[in-house]
């Protein structure tokens, strides 16, 4: 590559590139790619096109590959066959996490696909792992503070939305969280937009009329690895199904995924010796969230909505089961999750995950004994997603969990 | 009105219907079950018709249960319960001295637990099709199930049959069929894969015990699969048993669960809602294979017979060449003229006989021919290939590879591409200057799709063709999956629940297959790659359905011969008349004398104890099948000979000295990393004066011992194997077992990363919350960076600090088994060395077996270098290789293992004469990324790709022919 990542970028900003983003959680990621924007690119939010975007992903990716990455070199293949765009001046983005598990090669295996077909689409990718370093998206601090701001709004409105919809009509729901991101995407780019305090107010007064009554449906988390748990397409909408079954879906936020990372980043140090130069970094970016967390909690006291989990909390539930060393893909998070969840008021669990993924024998299904037997009343479902299986036989499976919903 | 007093439960399986009304005090007052053969709907309509024919339109409340139910109670607006929860219903009112139930269903396999906390557990979706495996397996012997467990109460014994998934299992049945194992031995071996799947992948350690209910169809009619259960369980008749209400089980339960869920109703409104109830249609529907009856007139005129002509066998005189392809589930025969004309040819399904069927035709070719039609030579190819050299006298053998490439160019000279769909196994090859450029086969998971189609027939009561060709004109033809045939089937059976016609189900089947050929074993992404002279052949293809399903997907017309599905036995007889004079095939009176008894025997050559098969014929001539080794059959065993495995393997089976002065006794399990970490460990815990103990090469027996605390059955196999090693260490009483938790393998920077595997990284955890007998003390798995002294040392103070160790004398320690480690690391490099002497002086083909360090475990690698070895040639690993300069690969470099296996290609494409077989577990997703770019690094400079996917499977059959076709690619190669 002649052109440096410097150069990279400002082309795609000076020529107005459409950047095409996964849709995994719609609310949080329209909120981020606003911010993305700022600097001049046009992102476009996609959405996965059915069975097409299997199929055509199946061609493309080995079906023994993460099955989020099939769906997603489908869904961006379909994407730029549909004719819609200009293939010079469009991009495509991946969040990469990075880590031992096979989904890190996500972008090598799109890079693959891309090749043949669509050579002059670059592929950007968003990590802080130093992954890809001459494509990855630059990011200076404040954007980086717009993003955090964000990322919790987006959390706090997913929150409320979960907490609602069981109890509210959808209309309602809708129009409380529509009019929410209207309120937020006028402010992005000014300084309001990192009064978190204020905006969390406003959040929340929007969402007064439609809090949850204090005799809950059963609650039911959804645990797993991160692009089938929040994607309804990748999971076969899951969330909904549940909310028809009569429950009330509880999903851990966006942020703790974000902490859990930074947190294993610092445990490479504690443990290893390792990250010594970016230590302080991460240490900073740790304690960053937890006072932006602390301040959604406090925006939600005395509403009737229930908070997220205290990060602090659920890394001392995961030492119950599992060493915090355990950092592939979900690692550790998953079981913590669980403990958590199950030895407050959410017994039930749904954790999903590919087909074949790797890290949750370990941490999915391999933790669902020791989690059961730190709290006998949890009631835990497994549930595998793959571009071939079919939603009668996971249906089945969540119903032997709802006939046993405590 | 009065308070309604009845109940009716009704219970839709994915193959029956069953109903059944009580009254108020539970009592049965009328039970049906009925096969519903995918009209669930009619069939449950008549039976409500003779529940009202019998006890009028009463009022009752109803509930649905059952996978079909699912659907249907929600468009017809009946109450719902979930099958387990109907069971349980039923368990508590009608046998509450119940300890746990098993349930097998048509796709479901499930276990409750009911006393000692109860417990629902259901298998995942691999697993799928319990009773559908029964059926599959019976159609594969050509019985019905009933026969199969009657033959299976014949049984002398039982063969190790892969458990974990119906397609595995078929795999090895195959072979052990085409071994001549007697129908009777296999059923049971059905069986009893059956029980072990379920009571490992369900039971996942808790033990069933006590009073043990056996419930669902498969487990009240067949009587030799209760057996298979009480033999598997400890159990006998009176603990474990099939309740008379068996077959209504699940519909009594729903029955009583209405008494709560559901509101009094007529029956007859309750059958008009269903009745009226517009399925859900939430399969996805695909193009129709034709449009029209004219497009279909189109294509058979495209495709008019490419032709062969055919000559009258009786009045034929002269030379006459014979070719048989033994292929896993059909005998095809062609015989030949001197100017290539068929004088006879046979496609016949074998029905597990392969013997007594070829017999028939032979005579049957004796019979027809005239006296002055002399057969002069014959040839034999596919899976039964050895035993019918041994049985008749057939004068060649050659790789179904070679066969099908002779076949191919005799009908297109300049042919490409050849893909053949038989009824077990996809086989692609391309093409170059005349010669095999590249073989792919299809692993073990895509096996089976051409016979599927015609067990799916049968099982849907049409035969083969009509179903086939009753999709030509399926207008929407279903979406299936193209994973594997398990995945198949239940679409198959959601498809049905939506009310799919059999058109539609039909289309898409045929459709399925081509793409599962398409996007699993060849791995295509465009047509173009595959060339433009494509010949299409195996006896799938000879349905108009897939031929026009694979042009349709791949956008042009292919050559089919009108003997697609003969072109192995085709290409076998113009090999033999290659090769001329032979003369050694059987003559009528030695044909007519013909005999043969089987024998099954145990080896007792070394510890592998292969099951043997030994076929004995007239004349004194022997047949032995299931060895790995030519031990058994008194030949010099040259199995060890230049193999690096077998070299490894002895050298990490030697032991260190024990401590003179010692304060504990470790386990070290040998599994996953410690195949490379042994010598650091064995090393370090002997300083320090620890008596170490090792566990031993893995067993299947082992498998067995530690198979119930396995909570993933998807897992990769030398990882569910760790459970047998944990099992071994603890009956040694060891104060604690040791296998460190390693992110990071040792940077050997080659790569962007050094990780290790999620797996190799992290099943300690796993384990010691599995295994209930293990706790932090008694297994410790520390997290380690191995290659870093500092946190290393620091880490293992801790984790032996009830030792109370010196810091000094644990930094020692670990230096020296660093080193250790290191220098058995370059032993390793210099026996590769003298292996490449030795294959260089004496001629031998050299082979790179690349995998992984575990890989060398015979249990998971179940003998493929000594195969090979026996097969003349020498074998390296990949870490025995010393690489060039550091390559960059396509991918993301990032685990040490897999990085060895990027460098071993680039190391045979820099070494002239080294090949390269990988060899890759089942379920590694990692090998999904691994396995595409070896292949593009291997192909980028014209060498083969041969990939060999391992799990349970110990049947060396399809791995055989997979290497044989490697070799004989080879030479085809060299010779030009």
């Amino acid at each position: 590559m002649s052109e440096t990542r410097k150069e990279f970028f400002s082309r795609l900003a000076r020529e107005h590139y459409t950047i095409l983003v996964p849709d995994m959680c719609p609310i949080q990621f329209h909120l981020l790619a606003k911010v993305v924007e700022l600097d001049g690119y046009k992102l476009k939010v996609i959405s996965p096109l059915g069975r097409e975007a299997k199929d055509c992903g199946l061609s493309f990716v080995h079906n023994d590959s993460c099955y989020p990455v099939v769906i997603l070199a489908g869904t961006f293949i379909n994407e730029l066959r549909s004719g819609n765009y200009d293939l010079n001046k469009t991009a495509v983005l991946i969040t990469q996490t990075g880590g031992g598990c096979r989904a890190s090669n996500y972008l090598s295996l799109f890079k693959k696909a891309f090749a043949k077909e669509y050579p002059n689409v670059p592929i950007i990718s968003f990590n802080f792992s130093g992954l890809e370093k001459s494509r990855s998206l630059p990011l200076t601090l404040s954007r980086a503070r717009m993003m955090f701001a964000g990322l919790c709004y987006g959390d706090m409105l997913m929150n409320l939305v979960l907490q609602s919809e069981p109890y509210h009509s959808k209309e309602a729901v809708d129009a409380a969280l529509n009019d929410c991101l209207a309120y937020l995407d006028a402010q992005i780019g000014k300084r309001s937009f990192l009064k978190r305090k204020k905006n969390y107010a406003y959040i929340v007064s929007r969402f007064k009329d439609l809090t949850p009554p204090a005799k809950r449906k059963p609650l039911v988390g959804i645990v797993g690895e991160i692009y089938v748990k929040y994607s309804p397409y990748a999971n076969n909408h899951l969330a909904d199904f549940l909310v028809k079954e009569g429950c009330e879906v509880v999903y851990p936020s966006l942020m703790e995924f974000a902490q859990y990372f930074i947190y294993n980043s610092l445990e490479d140090h504690r443990r290893y010796g390792k990250n010594k130069k970016s230590y302080l970094i991460w240490k900073l970016a740790f304690n960053y969230t937890f006072r932006i967390c602390k301040e959604a909690e406090d925006a939600l006291k005395g509403t009737g909505f229930r908070p997220y989990e205290d990060f602090h909390d659920v890394i001392e539930a995961g030492k119950k089961v599992i060493s915090t060393g355990v950092k592939m893909g979900e690692g550790w998070l998953i079981p913590a999750e669980m403990v958590e969840f199950t030895s407050k008021d959410v017994k039930n669990i749904v954790v999903v995950q590919p087909f074949g993924c790797l890290p949750n024998h370990i941490v999915g299904k391999g933790m669902i004994r020791p989690v059961k037997e730190l709290n006998p009343e949890a009631n835990i479902v497994p549930i595998d997603f793959d571009a071939s299986s079919t939603s009668v036989n996971q249906e089945n499976r969540l119903k032997l969990m709802l006939a046993n919903l405590n | 009105m009065s308070e309604p007093r009845y109940t009716l439960g009704i219970d839709l399986g994915s193959t029956t219907v069953k109903v059944a009304l009580l009254d108020e005090n539970g009592t049965l007052l009328f039970g049906k079950y009925l096969r519903h053969g995918s009209k669930a709907r009619e069939t449950l309509l008549l039976e409500l018709e003779e529940v009202m024919r019998k006890h009028g339109d009463i009022e009752v409340r109803a509930c649905m249960t059952g996978s079909s139910g699912l659907g249907l109670s929600k468009h017809s607006k009946v109450a719902f319960v979930q099958e387990v929860e109907s069971s349980f219903a039923a368990i508590k009112a009608l046998y509450p001295s119940t300890d746990c139930a098993v349930e097998l269903g048509g796709e479901d396999a499930k276990i409750i637990f009911v006393t000692g906390g109860v417990e629902e557990r259901m298998n995942g979706q691999c697993a799928g099709g319990t009773g559908a495996f029964i059926d599959q397996m019976a159609t594969l012997l050509s019985v019905d199930v009933g026969q199969l467990s009657e033959m299976a109460g014949r049984a002398e014994k039982a063969y190790p049959i892969a458990s974990r998934c119906g397609v595995f299992a078929k795999s090895d049945i195959q072979s052990i069929l085409n071994q001549g194992a007697s129908k009777e031995d296999v059923a049971r071996s059905i069986f009893y894969a059956v029980a072990d799947q379920t009571i490992a992948g369900l039971a996942q350690g808790r033990e069933i015990k006590g009073n043990v209910l056996f419930l669902g169809g498969p487990l009240h009619f067949l009587p030799a699969l209760r057996d298979a259960f009480r033999k598997r369980l400890n159990l006998d008749e009176q603990h474990a048993f099939a309740p008379e209400e068996a077959p209504l089980f699940v519909a009594i339960g729903a029955s009583r669960a209405a008494k709560n869920l559901a509101e009094p109703e007529r029956i007859s409104v309750l059958a008009e809602r269903i009745k009226t109830a517009s399925l859900g249609d939430e399969a996805v529907r695909g193009a129709p294979l034709f449009r029209s009856e004219e497009e279909y007139l189109t294509f058979l005129a495209h495709h008019k017979d490419v032709d062969v002509r055919h000559r009258d066998i009786k009045t034929y005189e002269g030379k006459a060449y014979l070719g048989v392809d033994e292929g896993s589930t059909t005998t095809k025969l062609v015989l030949l003229s001197e100017d290539n004309e068929i004088l006879f040819s046979s496609y016949q399904p074998n029905e597990g006989l392969p013997l007594d069927n070829l017999l028939m035709r032979l005579k049957e070719i004796y019979a027809l021919k005239n006296e002055k039609c002399e057969i002069v030579s014959s040839a034999v190819t596919g899976y039964g290939e050895d035993l019918i050299k041994a049985a008749f006298g057939v004068d060649y053998g050659l790789v179904e590879t070679l066969a099908h490439l002779k076949a191919a160019s005799y009908f297109e000279p300049d042919v490409e591409f050849i893909l053949d769909i038989g009824g077990q196994d996809i086989k692609c090859f391309k093409v170059r200057g005349g010669a095999i450029d590249s073989i792919m086969l299809n692993e073990a998971c895509s096996s089976g799709c051409g016979s599927f189609l015609s067990s799916l027939a049968t099982s849907l009561g049409y035969p083969l063709q009509e179903f086939v060709r009753l999709g030509y004109f399926g207008k929407a033809p279903v979406e299936l999956g193209s994973r594997c045939t398990v995945f198949m089937n239940s679409s198959i059976k959601q498809a049905q629940r939506e009310g799919a016609s059999i058109e539609d189900i039909s289309a898409g089947l045929s459709r399925s297959i081509v793409k599962n050929a398409l996007y699993k074993v060849i791995r295509v992404s465009k047509a173009e790659d595959l060339g433009k002279k494509i010949v299409v052949q195996g006896g799938t293809f000879l349905n108009d359905a897939v031929l026009r399903a694979f042009e349709q997907e791949i956008g042009f017309e292919v050559i089919r011969p009108s003997i697609a599905g003969l072109m192995g036995a085709f290409g076998a007889a113009l090999y033999a008349k290659e090769k001329g004079v032979g003369g050694h095939l059987l003559s009528l009176e030695e044909l007519n004398a013909f005999t043969y008894e089987s024998q099954h025997l145990t080896c007792q050559g070394c510890t592998a104890h292969c099951a043997l098969s030994l076929l004995k014929f007239p004349g004194g001539k022997r047949f032995l099948s299931g060895n790995k080794c030519g031990k058994p059959e008194g030949k010099k065993d040259t199995s060890g000979i230049d193999n690096l495995y077998a070299w490894k393997r002895s050298r990490l089976s030697t032991r260190l000295p024990a401590p003179e002065k010692r304060i504990g006794k470790v386990g070290l399990p040998m599994a996953l990393c410690m195949f490379e970490q042994l010598p650091l460990w064995e090393t370090f815990f002997t300083e320090l004066g620890f008596e170490v103990v090792v566990s031993p090469f893995s067993t299947r027996a082992m498998y067995r011992a530690g198979q119930k605390s396995i909570p993933s059955d998807t897992a990769c196999y030398p990882a569910k194997l760790f459970h047998g090693h944990v099992d071994y260490l603890l009956q040694q009483n060891v104060d604690f077992i040791f296998y460190p938790s390693e992110s990071y393998n040792v940077n050997e920077h080659r790569g962007d990363n050094h990780f290790h595997c999620p797996v190799v990284a992290y099943y300690g955890e796993l384990l010691k919350r599995n295994d209930s007998r293990l706790n932090d003390s008694l297994f410790r798995d520390p997290f380690l960076l191995v290659d870093d002294v500092k946190p290393s040392v620091a880490t293992l103070l801790d984790c032996l600090k009830d030792y109370h160790l010196k810091k000094s004398e644990v930094e020692k320690a670990f230096i020296h088994g660093y080193q250790a480690m290191m220098d058995y690391r370059e032993e390793t490099k210099k026996e590769g060395d003298r292996v490449l002497e030795s294959a260089k002086k004496e001629g031998k083909r050299v082979i790179v077996l690349a995998g992984r360090p575990y890989h060398i475990d015979p249990e998971v690698s179940h003998g493929i270098d000594q195969l090979l070895a026996s097969m003349g040639v020498a074998i390296l690993s990949e870490d025995s290789l010393r690489f060039g300069a550091k390559i960059r690969p396509n991918v993301l470099n990032q685990w040490t293992y897999h990085a060895r296996l990027y460098d071993a290609a680039q190391y045979c494409v820099d070494h002239e004469g080294v090949e390269l077989v990988q060899l890759v577990s089942f379920g590694c997703g990692v090998d999904a990324i691994t396995g595409d770019e070896t292949r593009s690094i291997l192909e980028s400079a014209g060498h083969l790709y041969t990939q060999i996917k391992i799990d349970e499977i110990q049947n060396l059959g399809a791995v055989k022919i997979r290497l044989r076709s490697l070799l004989g690619a080879l030479e085809e190669r060299e010779k030009r």
